[in-house]
């Protein structure tokens, strides 16, 4: 489970990393500006740790501006931090193992992505929920469609 | 004395030599974050409770229905103009207080709120494979 980088701080929300995430998160980096990002997407990390108030879109492809989206097709259940500033935009793929337990498995820098419905985010979702598979394969992620509260506390439909 | 994990993530930041540009830009981004949700927190919280809406926030301070949105979606294009006049429309200014790093809490704890047992069943999920994910981010 990942702690908040700052000590002292309190753990109001879970999250549980793949081993490529937390290569991501903790290093070691390709280069000191790749470092920087890094170090920028834990704080956006920590956002979610911390129980500080998330904006969650409402709509797959809505919602631009949002720290949580789940992504289309909503029954797959695969949502994505996005940590959008600076460039280069980087999202963290993962599902919900329960209220406030995100297990964030996979990763990926925003340009490799493009356009919505392209091959390359049909594969990310994929991929993801392969991960999910392999780790969990007798247990469901949340399913519970609008019902955001089942999903995380403390959030914001944008 | 502090411990080891607080030492070591601060140590730079603490130490009087030149700061890490990486520890730089974590903290920057931290207090955006802050700032960010301490405005959307409050937002949440009037609305919730019928104090104000979104279209009567952005009506207040001048702007678009839709930049509301952008900024209460995320920090991005924030300045401190934006700051003030999200703060201000919901009848707020800030008031900023200062926390010593060097004599910061020493160490994390998990929120003691109550999980609902069919919840706890769940983030139980007590299987070999999910010991293989369990890891902790220990940088300092």
């Amino acid at each position: 489970m990942v702690s908040p980088t700052m000590p002292g701080t309190m753990i109001v929300r879970r999250l549980f990393v793949s081993a490529e995430v937390r290569a991501l998160l903790q290093g070691p980096w390709v280069d000191t500006d790749w470092e920087v990002r890094c170090y920028e997407l834990r704080a956006d990390i920590d956002r979610y740790i911390t129980g500080q108030i998330l904006p969650v879109a409402q709509e797959p492809f809505q919602g631009k501006h949002s720290y949580f989206k789940r992504l289309h097709r909503e029954e797959d259940e695969v949502w994505e931090i996005r940590s959008i500033d600076p460039n280069p935009g980087i999202r963290i793929f993962g599902r919900f193992a329960a209220r406030n337990c995100f297990i964030a498995l996979t990763w990926s820098k925003r340009a490799k992505l493009k356009g919505p419905h392209s091959r390359e985010w049909r594969d990310a979702i994929e991929m993801c929920k392969a991960e999910w598979r392999k780790l969990f394969p007798a247990y469901d992620p949340v399913n519970a469609e609008t019902d955001y509260a089942q999903y995380l506390t403390n959030y914001l439909l944008v | 004395m502090p411990n080891t994990s607080q030492t070591t993530f601060l140590s730079d930041v603490l130490s009087g030599e030149p700061i890490p540009q990486a520890k730089l830009a974590y903290f920057r981004a931290r207090l955006g974050n802050e700032l960010h949700a301490m405005v959307l927190q409050q937002f949440a919280d009037q609305e919730r409770n019928g104090k104000i809406t979104r279209a009567q926030l952005a009506r207040r301070i001048g702007r678009k229905p839709e930049q509301l949105t952008r900024w209460l979606g995320t920090r991005s294009n924030w300045t401190i103009e934006t700051l003030s006049d999200l703060l201000l429309g919901m009848g707020y200014e800030l008031k900023p207080s200062l926390v010593n790093l060097r004599t910061a809490p020493q160490s994390n704890a998990t929120s003691q709120q109550p999980v609902a047992a069919h919840e706890h069943d769940r983030t139980v999920l007590n299987t070999a494979k999910l010991a293989e994910t369990r890891t902790t981010i220990c940088v300092y």
